[in-house]
């Protein structure tokens, strides 16, 4: 991803820094001349929609993003290459969600990204989190937003006007613990952790 | 973490199933959290995609524009050319007795918009004597059978803006600071509304564009996300959230939406006058608008009537 100002290794310092470095770098690349281009090239000529296409996009940088914040992305290729691959490696998990199996030979995708079925997983879990984070209030997955995303407790404090870190913090732990008692209050995905233990 | 301890902590986990049910348990709320982080990036994506959208919209403008000037400037070089045949016209006309007949035709005025006149109209143009050096083509014949048409001015279009400001009263939509009936939402919307009512309509932004992708129905939210995109001048994302409102159909949001609308649309003048007239023209339809009044007002100061 060349760019005067964004280096390959600018936009990974961004998004793992987090804040708005974060935010800026995410929207760099959204915003990088021929990277949607190239998705959407490869989504068409693969049996997908101008729709599909966009979905896909949008699903990448999400996917992208996580990567680089959770230190999966190792750097064997270039961000751009390692962008597209995740894009592909995406269109191939929807088809097969879809039934539309596609031959994927291994060096088509990247090994830094999760399998299919690792994601098949992740998605079972989606309505159940939904559900329980619709039910902790606004404030709480506000907060967990920015705990997620590694924020200091002095940051977290400030941005949510707590009188100071000790504060959130109690805070984000009451919010967790809401969180997972909702979770484990739900027979569903008592049922579904059982069978990954 | 380094690998060594990795491999460790791995061991320990397939060595301890409780240990390994733990592990498993929070990985998953991670995941779980991580779906906030994913809503919070698509909304964030959308609104990108706005940005890249109106840069777009003024693009095709750009590259009408430029076949345009290109036109321009052939007329101009035409007019020039024009008025060089002219001057060598005259120049040879000034040695000829008799000036070559000059065929009037009657002056037409081609179609316009009402446009505004001067208030008292030039006197008829006196043929100017054949020796007195003119530049008007008047001078070189006998004067016109009939008087020249009264020159159009353009008119002024009104300072749009300034007329939504000036009808923009924050009072129609939220409680003034202080007042009776003051917040009465989530303590989230309390915050942001009393930013709102401090004047920090982007930290009112920051703090509702997570919050309303998490919740995209929470109305009332979204009408105070409105008006600060209103009053931070990002019209077209709050031109968006205003139709979302209206199209709720949640009651007093919606009818104070069509008429927080109507003023944003105003802001957009001329570019968006068909959408503000249909909005307009709703609220003029329904007297028990809470904002039909004001619609008359509004109407009365556009039209001048």
């Amino acid at each position: 991803m060349a760019n005067t100002d964004w280096t390959d290794e600018a936009l990974i310092a961004g998004i793992q820094i987090g804040g708005s470095a974060r935010e800026e770098a995410l929207k760099r690349i959204y915003l990088l001349p021929g990277l949607r281009e190239t998705v959407i090239r490869h989504v068409l000529e693969h049996g997908g929609s101008r729709q599909d296409a966009q979905d896909i996009f949008q699903e990448t940088l999400v996917l992208f993003d996580r990567n680089l914040r959770e230190g999966r992305f190792e750097g064997k290729s270039a961000l751009r290459t390692y962008f597209v691959a995740i894009a592909k490696w995406r269109w191939v998990t929807v088809r097969r969600q879809h039934g539309r199996y596609t031959n994927l030979a291994p060096a088509q995708y990247d090994a830094e990204v999760d399998s299919p079925e690792a994601e098949t997983i992740r998605s079972e879990y989606r309505e159940l989190f939904q559900e329980a984070l619709g039910q902790i209030g606004e404030r709480c997955r506000e907060l967990l937003q920015l705990y997620q995303l590694e924020y200091s407790m002095e940051e977290i404090a400030q941005r949510m006007q707590y009188g100071n870190a000790d504060v959130a913090k109690k805070e984000a732990y009451r919010c967790r613990m809401r969180f997972r008692e909702l979770l484990e209050n739900n027979p569903e995905f008592a049922v579904l952790l059982k069978g990954l233990t | 973490m380094p690998p060594e301890e990795v491999r460790a902590f791995e061991a320990e986990i397939a060595a301890d199933p409780e240990l390994a049910a733990l592990v498993q348990q929070h990985r998953l709320e991670r995941q779980g959290l991580e779906l906030l982080v994913e809503r919070d990036l698509l909304a964030r994506m959308q609104a990108w995609d706005r940005e890249t959208d109106l840069f777009q919209q003024a693009q095709p403008r750009r590259a009408v524009l430029r076949p345009m000037a290109w036109a321009l400037r052939a007329a101009a070089i035409l007019a020039l050319a024009a008025f060089g045949y002219w001057l060598l016209q005259r120049n040879n006309t000034a040695v000829v007795d008799e000036p070559p007949p000059v065929v009037h035709t009657k002056p037409e005025i081609k179609p316009r918009a009402p446009t505004l006149r001067r208030p008292s109209p030039a006197p008829p143009r006196q043929a100017a004597p054949a020796e007195e050096p003119s530049g008007d083509m008047a001078g070189q014949g006998p004067a016109p059978a009939e008087p020249a048409p009264i020159e159009e001015i353009p008119a002024t279009a009104p300072d749009y803006a300034a007329l939504a400001d000036a009808f923009f009263q924050q009072r129609d939509f939220v409680p003034l600071k202080g007042s009776k009936g003051g917040a009465s939402g989530s303590a989230a919307y309390n915050q942001a509304l009393d930013k709102f009512q401090d004047g920090k309509y982007q930290d009112v932004i920051s703090k509702l564009r997570p919050l309303l992708s998490l919740d995209p129905d929470a109305v009332q939210q979204k009408e105070l996300m409105a008006l600060s995109l209103y009053q931070s001048g990002q019209y077209e994302e709050a031109i968006l959230l205003f139709r979302d409102v209206i199209s709720s159909r949640k009651q007093p949001y919606a009818q104070r939406a069509e008429w927080a609308l109507a003023l944003t649309l105003l802001h957009q003048m001329p570019a968006k006058k068909p959408l503000f007239d249909r909005v307009l023209a709703g609220m003029l339809s329904n007297p028990q608008h809470p904002f039909y009044t004001r619609a008359k007002q509004l109407e009365a100061r556009l039209t001048g009537h």
